[in-house]
């Protein structure tokens, strides 16, 4: 008598090493794939414009088509700025993302460390020198967001507060005190730069690095680069970053080995905290108002995706950062022209993560395909049969 | 004061669907930080089914209410289940990170929407809402509603929708804790290993849990656009989706809890409108964080009381593979 054993298809397994050329295989392969997808997508949607959608990517980032130096120039640094300011948004999260703490905050305290730096651009403008103020900007802001993400860590330490939804809630708060304070200063505008005043002022250009905007993106750019050099250094070199490593690999060999686990993860997302103050310095200084600009960017939670899609390297999660915001730029651009919304970049950009993170299931995982058997009930009454019904073949 | 209620119990329907539906995917494991855009998604299907019925009868005039009504009901189930069958296919195929994917899936939703109510707009398919909004507004008689006074006008004056509401978060509740089906859900979501071991079906639960939850949060984006909006839909359904997903936490994971906590987080919304609560605005911008300061306060408080009844699922937020066992 003959049954039919039901095996499954195929099998996964976890791969245990990959080549570099696979690596930059697939994750190549899926950025360039997806920004096919977009232009097809854009065909469908609105026939004939394939080369145009491709064309609005440069007109956005880079615009060397208009012949033009000067807008080439302009364009270049917006999204070198743009870049920065989301690749450090990523980088802020990393050292809690070594620890394996989901820090989805970002976006609340670069909010509250900006309520900081205007507060003393705000106040304190008519008073003190330049580089005094923006020294001030910056030690409020860093206060500001250490306070901020200490406090989910210092739950997280002595109770194992769910982390992941603590700093998400905090997001929300910390974007509602700043609308406060946004409506509240606006309103009293005798202390000093209030977000609709100063201009044509003596001070006006107080609290800015140069009054020169596009200067200013290239500042940004420098400090990002040389930040996140220290940063990479602080985890890869220090006794602190040694420490945030075990941490994150298990706690239980942490507590082990003698790490205070409670004091690492406060310490840890201090320091995230203090980065965050810098990016929102950073913010302040550029943007010269109080405004939700930065949460409502969603950088906080891009950073999130860019650092996860570049497995926390540095060097991935720029080129993805980069990806992410030429893209962006772009199809922000090519909406306008397709008389679409403007949202359509956040889809766009969606689908990208979707097919970059989807994609990275062939680097970790491997499929196995089974050898159909049929086997004869008798067969299965001897125990050392039963090895042959399904193999890795 | 009666118009304050009144406007909570609608909110509130719109709060608990994407509670209920949350609730019902985080019981299995999956921490779906894609439910705003769950929500947003179901908002798309129902104005797509509308627009299609609207094209299919030749204008908004012509369509039957009580069509209209059920297609766009059916357009959110489908739209809203199709967002958890991308989310389930990354999370539990492709065994990407939940938190990752849940943040694509909320940026897709809220995108697609955009798009979908900047075309619709323009379109005649915000006159179909209205109508069906119109047909639909009171389920109860009017002259029931007007004899029971204040009672009447909080309670019995919304549309089926919000009784919906109520109803699906008995029925998930009662399916969670009463039937076999429940119990696999549950011990998926304290220890997918152990459930494995026992013979249910880990990924074929969490598909199914997921699919489920999500086109129910996917009603709430159209309770929103229908009945909350009255066919002016604006983007602060993103909002309710962070609110709903923190309401899960607030009922501490019991969809019965979801009611009541769901009408107290719409009131806490509804207020500072009111009531006028900050007179100029600024304070007014204080109150919006209510909702998340008391989620966080139940949060810690949970975790320092650490009973385990009083806890999510114990593997949510994990990704399950076999192997890793």
């Amino acid at each position: 008598m003959e049954t039919k054993i039901k095996t499954p298809w195929f099998h996964i397994a976890r791969k245990t090493d990959v080549s570099l050329k696979e690596v930059l295989i697939v994750k190549f392969g899926a950025v360039i794939g997806a920004f096919l997808l977009f232009g097809i997508i854009t065909t469908i949607i609105s026939p004939g414009s394939f080369g145009s959608f491709y064309l609005s990517f440069i007109k956005a980032n880079f615009n060397f088509v208009s012949g033009k130096p000067d807008i080439l120039y302009k364009t270049t640094m917006s999204t070198l700025y743009q870049f920065a300011l989301l690749f450090f948004a990523a980088i802020c999260l990393l050292p809690s993302f070594k620890m394996r703490f989901w820090n989805l905050g970002v976006a609340g305290q670069v909010s509250v460390g900006c309520i900081g730096a205007f507060a003393i651009m705000n106040f304190l403008s008519p008073y003190l020198p330049n580089p005094v103020l923006l020294i001030l900007m910056l030690v409020a802001a860093v206060i500001c967001a250490v306070v901020w993400s200490i406090i989910p860590a210092i739950f997280k330490a002595f109770f194992n507060t769910n982390e992941t939804l603590f700093t998400l809630m905090m997001n929300y708060i910390a974007v509602a005190i700043l609308n406060f304070f946004v409506k509240k200063w606006a309103n009293n505008v005798s202390g000093g730069i209030s977000p609709i005043n100063g201009q044509g002022t003596t001070y006006e250009y107080q609290g800015w690095f140069t009054p020169d905007n596009y200067v200013n993106y290239i500042i940004v750019a420098a400090v990002v680069l040389v930040l996140t050099i220290l940063v990479v250094l602080y985890l890869k070199k220090t006794k602190h970053g040694y420490e945030i490593s075990v941490v994150g690999g298990s706690v239980n060999t942490a507590k082990y080995v003698g790490i205070n686990v409670k004091k690492v993860i406060i310490r840890t997302l201090a320091f995230t905290g203090i980065l965050a103050g810098i990016l929102a310095f950073l913010v302040v200084a550029v943007n010269h108002t109080l405004s939700s600009s930065f949460s409502d960017s969603g950088y906080s939670f891009s950073g999130v995706l860019t650092l996860w899609a570049g497995g926390a390297n540095p060097i991935i999660t720029a080129v993805y950062s980069l990806v992410y915001i030429i893209a962006r730029q772009g199809v922000a651009n090519a909406a306008g022209d397709l008389h679409v919304d403007s949202a359509l970049k956040d889809v766009y950009t969606a689908i990208l993560f979707l097919i970059i993170i989807g994609t990275e299931f062939f680097l970790n995982y491997k499929i196995l395909f089974f050898k159909k058997n049929k086997i004869k009930k008798e067969d299965l009454k001897k125990p050392q049969d039963l090895k042959e019904i399904g193999g890795n073949k | 004061m009666v118009e304050f209620f009144a406007t909570s119990v609608t909110l509130m329907g719109i709060f608990l669907f994407g509670t209920i539906g949350e609730l019902l995917t985080q019981k299995t494991g999956h921490l779906n930080l894609g439910t705003p855009g769950v929500m947003c998604l179901g908002a798309t299907g129902g104005i797509l089914a509308l627009t299609i019925y609207s094209n299919a009868c030749g204008g908004s005039a012509n369509c039957i209410p009580f069509l209209s009504v059920l297609f766009g009901v059916i357009g959110a189930l489908i739209v809203g289940a199709l967002g958890g069958l991308l989310y389930s296919f990354f999370a539990v195929t492709l065994k990407a990170n939940q938190n990752v994917v849940g943040l694509c899936l909320t940026t897709l939703g809220v995108g697609i929407f955009s798009i979908v109510k900047f075309e619709a707009n323009m379109s005649d398919t915000l006159n179909l809402v209205t109508i069906s909004y119109n047909a639909f507004k009171n389920i109860f008689p009017t002259n029931w509603i007007d004899s029971t006074g204040w009672f009447g006008k909080i309670f019995l004056g919304h549309g089926f929708l919000t009784y919906f509401s109520l109803v699906i978060s008995i029925v998930v509740g009662l399916v969670i804790r009463k039937t076999n089906i429940g119990l696999s859900i549950r011990s998926i979501g304290e220890n997918p290993g152990t459930a494995d071991a026992a013979g249910i079906n880990v990924d074929k639960v969490r598909y199914g849990a997921t699919i489920i939850g999500t086109a129910i949060s996917g009603l709430g984006g159209l309770m929103y656009c229908m009945e909350y909006c009255n066919g002016t839909p604006e983007i602060q359904l993103e909002a309710f989706g962070w609110i709903a997903v923190a309401l899960v936490i607030s009922s501490l994971w019991i969809s019965e809890l979801g009611m009541a906590s769901s009408f107290v987080f719409a009131m806490l919304y509804v207020a500072p409108s009111a009531f006028a609560l900050g007179g100029s605005g600024a304070e007014a911008q204080i109150f919006t964080a209510l909702p998340y300061a008391i989620t966080i306060i139940l949060l810690v408080a949970t975790s320092i009381i650490n009973k385990r009844e009083l806890q999510g699922p114990a593997s949510l937020g994990l990704t399950y593979f076999r192997e890793d066992r």
